[in-house]
């Protein structure tokens, strides 16, 4: 009997449908956190990923199939490019302008957050420029996940916009700092100096430019399209490509790029075209897949190697931003209660600030995997606990929407 | 006077002014309303300023009053003023404010309310009907000496109704679509039970004794049940004219008064009689007229049977009423006003045009935000005249 109309085993899947399985997953696992466990969607996500995750290393261990890392880690650096051009888009730098204040605070929290975080990850014995770029990373909030609640929760108010204001210039100069530190790193180990400020300085400029020119090129096909929904967003996806793609082949920083892209466009609008251009389905089903993605690839293997500066940076961390936000929330305009909530909804971290360390490992990986160590436990806690203490603070500032807002 | 009802008339100086203005809260990116009353109130509440800044019934609405005022330059100056401090608060929480009669596109279910006792109340006993009363509207205030002087100026001023909605409409847009309406807000007021006009009472006791019938039977707790077109605001001693909606700019709305304030005069000293409730035999149907057409409505003297538009009766009134407006030194703003019914019509107009211009209605918002900060409007070029011919 001829059988060879038949597949071959073991059966040679495309590597991509690992994607799409898990983005099956993480439809039905986002639904059930919200229907009955009534936590962000997003912890639905990171639960179906860590599933499947599990489930790839047991194959593996049976030696069945190989879960396909690269594509997934790909997925989920596009995936992050959509949420950060999104996040950009909702910044307003303007606002920084008309309210200076908030540029003090935000860049007291940042700094406090660096110095304590610093400290503290000394006190642990982890040398000095590992500290450092943990201490940089940890200044940052995640723009995934604050993107992700305020849109679920469809929050409005001084608590949410300014929670995703002081994310995007958190983020920003996390990115910026762990590349001073990376720079400063390659000074130490190959002893000239002339180079400490090119290597930055390119990555800067260079990002910026390219988030410009993406920004133009975005508003100038984006004002053609019209009104067109799905014309939009392809707009938007292909923009994000091409500033990603470049960045990357450029060795620019595709984070920074990106969420400069966003603000770009938001700033170069004086046509207002923003105002009826809508992307919140793409950068939904973007936010579903980067954290079931995340959850899927993180390296649980480093998860326990320092539990315990891990639980230190946490807690630091927290009462550095609680701290900062709150004092310098009357002076920005608001109270100290909303203050104090705005601190709160900087708390999560999430596998945005791995990437960063990411990139860290590819110019140095030894650094990469000290920095990794301690982040890893640190992001897992803070992307569930501070997901939920941003839920909190938008409902305690009665910013969500008051019912059904888990149904939206 | 009766202190059983509570009805006491406060005894006002005679055509004094207030004004109050329901103003909209817009988010800066998307043009859709936005939460912000309680911070903005919380904000600008440090600073000292005249009149009044106030919650309303969502997050994302709040109210304006000016102090009470003779004429129309302290009016103006004052609106100004309590614009310029809302504005500048409002750049600091990045929110825009405007004027308008309603939001154009946003959705009633969004709507948050805001905490006090009596907006909860209100959105309890109302349902959908309060959050679909996003809506903002400009009140004017003109003091009365007594209740009765009150009641039979509201009643003459009744049949000026129909010129103040088509002068102030602002709310072409509702819900995302063009109504057709110049002003739709009064739509979304006549849904409410007690909306409409007046009873026919001219004398201060038998209103008292209305109103103790209606408190009787439950019907009403206090006057701020009725949504009257006009109604007498004992505690104030004024009657208060509800059917403007909000303008674009608080010069409009300063306009508006003084027109209102200087025809009051006029009733005061050339009554009109006030012998029948026959006076109100066309009322719905001129109100309607305006409503829909704005200053081309057509409207029907009760008495005479003769119809015309509403923008020659503007023109006509003016010119009865211009003298008594020179005596409360409201003249610039007749003219003013003048000039817009020849040139430019009412902000519905420059609603429609500015949505043709750029097909968006948050555009048109925030378009509508930027007439409110008090720059340059992009003004209609086209004379009033030849679209009504």
């Amino acid at each position: 009997m001829d059988l060879s109309f038949l597949p071959e085993w073991p059966l040679a899947w495309p590597t991509a449908m690992a994607v799409a399985v898990l983005a099956l997953l993480a439809a039905a696992a986002g639904e059930f956190a919200v229907r009955w466990l009534r936590v962000p969607r997003l912890l639905g996500y990171l639960a179906a990923g860590t599933l499947f995750g599990a489930g790839g290393y047991l194959l593996q261990w049976l030696k069945i199939e190989q879960l396909p890392i690269r594509t997934l880690q790909f997925s989920m650096s596009f995936a992050a490019a959509v949420i950060l051009f999104d996040v950009g888009l909702r910044v307003s730098f303007g606002w920084v302008r008309r309210n200076p204040a908030l540029l003090g605070s935000s860049v007291l929290e940042s700094a406090l957050t660096f110095a304590f975080v610093y400290m503290v990850m000394q006190a642990f014995d982890i040398a000095p420029l590992a500290a450092a770029l943990i201490a940089a990373i940890s200044m940052s909030t995640s723009p995934a996940v604050v993107l992700s609640v305020t849109r679920e929760l469809r929050s409005q108010g001084q608590v949410t916009e300014r929670t995703l204001l002081l994310t995007a210039l958190n983020s920003i100069y996390a990115v910026v700092l762990s590349t001073l530190l990376l720079a400063w790193a390659r000074v130490q180990t190959r002893g000239v100096l002339d180079d400490f400020l090119l290597h930055p300085a390119y990555l800067i400029v260079g990002s910026l430019a390219l988030a410009a020119l993406g920004a133009r090129v975005f508003l100038l096909v984006v004002g053609f399209v019209g009104r067109d929904r799905a014309a939009q967003v392809m707009v938007m996806l292909a923009v994000v490509w091409i500033v990603f793609a470049s960045a990357t082949a450029l060795k620019l920083s595709p984070l920074l790029a990106l969420l400069a892209c966003g603000a770009f466009v938001r700033t170069f609008d004086e046509q207002r075209l923003l105002a009826r251009t809508d992307i919140g389905l793409a950068s939904g089903v973007a936010l579903a897949l980067f954290f079931a993605l995340s959850a899927a690839i993180v390296d649980g293997t480093v998860l326990f190697d320092a539990w315990l500066p891990a639980l230190a940076l946490v807690i630091v961390r927290a009462i550095c931003k609680i701290a900062a936000v709150s004092a310098t929330a009357p002076l920005a305009g608001i109270t100290l209660r909303k203050g104090f909530l705005t601190a709160l909804g900087l708390m999560p971290m999430s596998a945005l600030a791995l990437m960063l360390t990411h990139e860290v490992s590819l110019l140095n990986p030894q650094l990469g995997a000290q920095t990794l160590a301690v982040l890893v436990l640190s992001v897992v806690i803070l992307q569930i606990v501070g997901a939920l203490t941003l839920m909190v603070a938008l409902k305690a500032s009665d910013e969500a929407r008051a019912d059904g807002a888990h149904r939206a | 006077m009766n202190a059983d009802t509570g009805l006491v008339f406060n005894r006002s100086a005679l055509l004094t002014l207030g004004v109050e203005l329901e103003l909209q809260l817009i988010d800066r990116r998307t043009g859709d309303l936005t939460r912000g009353a309680s911070d903005l109130i919380a904000l600008v509440s440090k600073k000292s300023h005249p009149g009044e800044i106030k919650p309303e019934i969502t997050e994302s609405m709040l109210e304006i009053c000016t102090s009470v005022h003779r004429s129309f330059g302290p009016v103006v100056a004052e609106l100004q003023q309590l614009r310029d401090i809302l504005v500048a608060g409002a750049d600091r929480l990045d929110i825009e404010v405007a004027g308008g009669g309603a939001h154009p596109f946003q959705r009633w279910y969004d709507r948050q309310i805001y905490d006090r006792p009596r907006f909860r109340h209100v959105a309890g006993l109302y349902g959908y009907l309060a959050k679909q009363f996003t809506v903002f509207g400009q009140h004017v205030h003109v003091g009365c000496e007594n209740g009765t002087q009150a009641l039979r100026l509201l009643h003459q001023l009744s049949s000026y109704i129909p010129q103040f909605i088509a002068l102030a409409a602002a709310s072409p847009y509702f819900q995302g679509v063009d109504t057709s309406y110049d002003c739709s807000r009064l739509n979304s007021v006549y849904a409410f039970p007690l909306s409409g006009r007046a009873p026919f009472l001219t004398d201060w006791p038998a209103f008292e004794r209305f109103f103790a019938k209606l408190k009787a039977l439950g019907v009403v707790e206090s006057m701020k049940d009725f949504y009257w077109d006009i109604r007498p605001k004992p505690e104030f001693g004024t009657i208060e004219v509800r059917v403007c909606d909000t303008p674009l700019t608080v010069e409009r709305a300063a306009v508006l008064a003084a027109y209102i304030q200087s025809i009051c005069r006029m009733l005061l000293e050339h009554p009109e009689p006030l012998d029948s409730e026959d006076i109100y035999l066309t009322y719905n149907y001129n109100r309607f007229q305006a409503c829909r057409f704005g200053l081309e409505g057509q409207v029907i003297d009760g008495k005479t049977g003769a119809s015309r538009a509403l923008h020659e009766e503007v023109i006509a009134t003016l010119d009865a009423c211009r003298p008594f407006a020179r005596e409360l030194e409201s003249g610039d703003a007749l003219d003013e006003l003048e000039r817009w019914v020849r040139t430019n019509g009412n902000d519905a107009r420059w609603q429609r045009e500015t949505f043709q211009r750029r097909h968006s209605m948050a555009e048109l918002l925030l378009e509508s935000a930027d007439r409110w900060r008090g720059s340059p409007a992009q003004a209609s070029t086209e004379p009033y005249a030849t679209l009504a011919g």
